[in-house]
């Protein structure tokens, strides 16, 4: 038996669709409009793609549904909590790989780091070292789980920084980049494992530059591009699939 | 409230295997205690039998009781700032921005490792004073651990203020060593505070530690007054119920301000 994270919409109040929903959702930096009006919607189970050149705006939006960044205006919601009113509701919700090596803590063993990581979203300690085992083996870590971090390759701790996101089986997946710095059996694994996330009802979305590996494990596409989000569709995924 | 602790023991776990990856560390924290305490042996031979202390040895109990709180006072004031700015440089912050916990169990999660630090280091500095001339002592102690408790969350409050700064302004992180000399001088932590001027007296009676310090000597010293340890303790009580609610409100102000301007991941 696997523990997971909450799912599904409140039950009171103004309920709000599972999945990822983004309306008018607009944010600035130093003058600089880097999101505008973005309208986004990700039903639940599915896997959304957002892609777009360098300094986009792909990783602001990310943040944004990860609750560590406030739009400025607009709002984003995840299965039906706001990001800014209901912050502690989303964050049980979901599980966030951001493209940055150093989120990890590079003195302990990736299969400490998601120790810690599995303890602060609440998975029962007796079934933490199982799960944690679970999705190490799915990404193909089991081998160098109790090497230190500043030891692994950059691509090992790329899959490590998604097994993280992903131990406590979180509702919704938040990914970064998640590809970048992998070789091609690690490119596999990884879209293995967005497949499986999806298959077991997990909502995910991937922000990243190019959208060619992703298209087989896409349900939707969008292009950000100037701040302001264009749904490219399953007809141009079928398109970059071919 | 189990699960609060599990994450609570978790960070403690963390910050030890980390704290354990430099392991030469330990050994130098363990041969500055016996130093200190060494030259405080002298010292107490030098000004003992004077008109504010007893005998030399009434000195020594005195100043190592000082030296045990104000090494748990350091910790529970520092390490929540110390471990925020770490994880600001590191870039860990924001990762646990991003978990499922609330503001305080992360200040406490930041802290929980250090305390316990200084708790194993207090009680080395005990196991090496006996031999040196910490005799004589009689621990009463459910006073003794109510004292700590106290004292703990009292500071604890000081340490997540520290720590909002920290968090909203990505510097601060010294302030807490700051804080801990002044309240060090103020409170009586190695000389009574019956030596300062009247007016510096009574600035060092608004000091949480004057009152945690002397209910400390209180429940372990034999000729230190009893019957106020109970008014001191009040004192402490209060002041860590309306610190640390305030403290944990500060920091989650802190961390929605970063939000705000997105300086979570920045340094």
């Amino acid at each position: 038996m696997l523990w997971r994270a909450r799912s599904g919409p409140r039950t009171s109040g103004s309920a709000g669709p599972r999945g990822l929903l983004a309306t008018s959702v607009t944010r600035s930096f130093r003058g600089r409009r880097v999101l505008d009006n973005v309208d986004l919607a990700c039903a639940a189970g599915e896997v959304a793609v957002v892609s777009g050149e360098n300094g986009a705006g792909k990783t602001t939006l990310l943040r944004i549904f990860a609750t560590v960044l406030y739009p400025d205006s607009g709002t984003a919601t995840v299965d039906g909590y706001d990001v800014v009113q209901d912050g502690s509701e989303v964050r049980a919700r979901i599980g966030v790989a951001l493209v940055n090596e150093r989120s990890l803590f590079w003195r302990l063993s990736g299969r400490d780091n998601l120790r810690l990581f599995a303890a602060t979203a609440r998975v029962p300690r007796r079934l933490r070292d199982k799960q944690i085992q679970v999705i190490m083996d799915e990404l193909d870590l089991g081998g160098i789980a109790d090497q230190r971090v500043a030891n692994l390759s950059a691509g090992q701790r790329q899959r490590l920084i998604l097994a993280r996101a992903a131990v406590a089986h979180p509702s919704v997946l938040l990914l970064d980049e998640p590809l970048r710095g992998l070789d091609q059996r690690g490119i596999d694994r990884v879209l293995e494992f967005i497949a499986r996330q999806s298959q077991r009802g997990a909502t995910v979305l991937v922000v990243a530059p190019v959208l060619q590996e992703l298209a087989d494990v896409a349900d939707r596409l969008w292009e950000l591009q100037d701040g302001r989000l264009r749904n490219v569709g399953p007809t141009a995924l079928a398109a970059v699939a071919r | 409230m189990t699960a609060f602790l599990e994450v609570v023991r978790s960070f403690a776990r963390k910050d030890f295997r980390i704290a354990w990856s430099y392991r030469g560390t330990f050994v130098v924290g363990a041969l500055g205690a016996f130093y200190q305490l060494v030259i405080f042996r002298f010292v107490s031979k030098l000004i003992g039998g004077g008109r504010f202390i007893g005998t030399a040895d009434a000195y020594f109990r005195f100043v190592v009781v000082g030296i045990i709180l104000t090494g748990i006072l350091r910790a529970a004031t520092s390490a929540a700032a110390a471990n925020a700015r770490r994880d600001q440089v590191e870039g860990t912050l924001e990762m646990l921005a991003a978990q499922p916990m609330p503001v305080g169990l992360l200040a406490l999660g930041w802290s929980a490792w250090p305390i316990c630090e200084a708790l194993v280091d207090g009680l080395l500095t005990l196991v090496i004073a006996v031999p040196l001339g910490f005799t004589n002592v009689s621990p009463d102690w459910l006073p003794l651990i109510v004292s700590l408790l106290l004292s703990i969350a009292v500071f604890l409050a000081i340490g997540f203020a520290a720590a909002a700064l920290v968090v909203a302004t990505q510097q601060g992180g010294q302030l807490p060593s700051l804080v801990v000399a002044v309240l060090i001088l103020l409170s009586g932590a190695f000389f009574p505070i019956v030596v300062f001027p009247s007016w510096l007296q009574t600035i060092a009676k608004l000091s949480p530690l004057t009152y945690a310090l002397r209910a400390l000597r209180a429940s372990i010293l034999p000729a230190a007054p009893t019957g106020a340890i109970v008014h001191d303790l009040a004192i402490v009580a209060g002041s860590a119920m309306v610190l640390l609610p305030l403290s944990v409100l500060c920091l989650t102000l802190a961390l929605r301000r970063a939000r705000m301007t997105g300086r979570l991941a920045t340094f």
